[in-house]
């Protein structure tokens, strides 16, 4: 049995359960939006989830792939019932314990997901990896960020955390506001010129799309009032291997590489999105990432078949 | 570690067993550092370069060189805390805080207890299930603690230890037979300092990164571990 976990109506979910199930394979959709009808009881690696009249036995899970949130977040009226947000952080609770417990492949476990969490801790991983990074100086002194930002030929802003995570560049409006930084550690990075790629690695397969865009973050160019053009590419086996090992090496089984081919010709990596919206690029580029991640989760499960005791 | 002058003791604001146990310090070096001063000019910080980071901590503006040790015991910090911050910006703040300290902390060229993991700046803050697999992989007996989440149900039960242990670096604070037990899974956890909570037939229930800095064993043992070398000198 394949457990997914999040929301009926996210897209890579969606699009893997139609690939399993077109393959044959057992699903489970343990979907958010319905946390105020489920219940769970756990011991150990065992028990049951009900979700209404739907009932799965933990112990037949073999493979689980989660793009969840906060449940309380997800669960209609939740806001305004106390109770139920109780209920909702007790399940996510409960499910955390499950994934630690189980033998099960997870895509991807929280603590790999969690790298993600804090972009210089990432980066520095990133690099330890061999790929290169931008300078990069976070910082509570409006004196170090002036002088860092004038050292540049052009620098950025974003944040430390993956809240609010977008790239600005720093504009002469930023400048003036430099002095705000005291209030909370910011980060700056040199600017890196290039053409943006986002390679994804599902499994052992490994996806890459070019990403065609003026904006400073492709992902927000319509609030920039910018396009976005994505088109397959390919990488030579050296990279793409590189981009494996680094997203096996943080732990993750499924990922997406943000990388920036300079002028030069040198590879920066800015951060690995340990839970990538892969639908958006498989649909501009036609590369079979949902048949990948079936592939991975449905050999997930045939590994755990094979291990005793499982 | 020459020149290292200070020890810093990071935890939250409300944290009040962390500020006795710095006031009783003060004069050895040891040293407070909260969210607040995450909020004063003075950081600054490179991954590329950690050992070139400045720190601000109270009054005091540090270089990780002038550090002899960090006992940490934030798991991450709490939006609640910042009352300084503009209350609709509080948990961006206060993520970016977090952010900010694991890579910090994780990078401090300077021993830190325990170092952050992915998910907590103290070190493995893991689900009481992620410990007792631990303990089964190691040969080690764990309880069974099931717990049931139903809607409108009551909360889960919180099965009471019955024996709390220490493992505060070399030390051991807890009966002489849960010993060799309590220091193979602080080991294989990565954790210099966790707390460890048995059931009466010495089967492990859980364990936490945050350790009891009111006990003065176990509080004297941590200073061991961050101590400037030359702890007593005036400030």
């Amino acid at each position: 049995m394949i457990l997914l976990w999040g929301l009926e109506t996210d897209t890579p979910l969606c699009a893997t359960r139609e690939t399993l199930l077109g393959r044959g394979a057992d699903v489970f959709f343990l979907d958010q939006s319905r946390v105020h009808e489920t219940s769970l009881s756990l011991d150990e690696a065992e028990g049951e989830i009900r979700v209404g009249r739907d009932r799965l036995d933990l112990s037949d899970v073999t493979a689980i792939y989660l793009r969840c949130d906060d449940s309380a977040e997800a669960a209609p009226d939740a806001r305004e019932n106390a109770e139920l947000r109780r209920h909702a952080g007790e399940i996510d609770a409960a499910m955390g314990a499950f994934l630690e417990a189980t033998a099960a492949l997870v895509v991807n476990p929280f603590e790999a997901m969690a790298t993600n969490g804090s972009k210089p801790y990432q980066s520095a991983l990133i690099r330890a990896r061999g790929f290169s990074v931008p300078e990069t100086l976070v910082t509570t002194d409006p004196a170090a960020a002036r002088a860092f930002v004038a050292r540049q030929e052009s620098a950025i802003y974003k944040s430390v955390s993956a809240v609010r995570s977008i790239v600005k560049r720093v504009g002469a409006t930023q400048m003036a506001r430099l002095e705000d930084v005291a209030w909370c550690p910011t980060q700056f990075q040199a600017h890196v010129p290039g053409r943006d790629f986002r390679v994804h690695v599902i499994g052992d397969h490994v996806f890459a799309s070019e990403i065609v865009s003026d904006a400073d973050d492709y992902r927000y160019a319509g609030r920039q009032g910018e396009s976005v053009d994505v088109k397959a590419s390919t990488l030579d086996s050296a990279l793409a291997g590189k981009c494996r090992d680094l997203a096996h090496g943080l732990g993750l089984l499924a990922a997406g590489v943000d990388l920036r081919l300079t002028p030069d010709g040198e590879w920066f990596c800015f951060e690995v999105n340990p839970s990538p919206a892969f639908t958006y690029y498989e649909s501009a580029t036609g590369q079979p990432m949902a048949e990948a991640m079936a592939e991975l989760l449905i050999g997930g499960a045939r590994s755990c078949e094979r291990r005793p005791g499982t | 570690m020459s020149g290292a002058q200070w020890a810093l003791v990071f935890a939250a604001l409300g944290d009040a067993e962390a500020r006795a146990f710095v006031e009783a310090r003060a004069e050895s070096g040891v040293l407070l550092a909260t969210p607040r001063d995450l909020s004063r000019e003075g950081w600054m910080f490179d991954p590329q370069a950690p050992e070139d980071a400045r720190l601000r901590v109270g009054d005091r503006l540090l270089s990780p060189r002038e550090i002899s040790g960090a006992l940490v015991r934030l798991i991450q910090v709490d939006p609640g805390e910042l009352s300084w911050i503009a209350a609709q910006d509080r948990a961006y703040v206060a993520a970016e805080m977090s952010a900010f300290l694991l890579a910090f902390l994780t990078l401090l060229p300077a021993p830190a207890f325990n170092r952050p993991t992915s998910q907590a700046l103290a070190g493995p803050f893991w689900p009481p299930e992620r410990w007792r697999r631990l303990a089964r992989g190691l040969g080690r007996p764990a309880a069974r603690a099931p717990r049931a989440v139903v809607p409108g149900g009551p909360p889960p039960r919180t099965v009471e230890a019955a024996i709390r242990v220490h493992v505060v670096g070399p030390s051991y604070f807890g009966p002489p037979e849960l010993r060799a037990g309590a220091r193979a899974l602080a080991q294989a956890a990565g954790a210099a300092l966790l707390r460890l909570d048995f059931d009466g037939d010495g089967a492990l229930l859980g364990a936490e990164p945050s350790i009891d800095l009111a006990n003065p064993a176990v509080a004297e043992a941590a200073f061991a571990l961050i101590a400037p070398p030359e702890a007593g000198r005036a400030t």
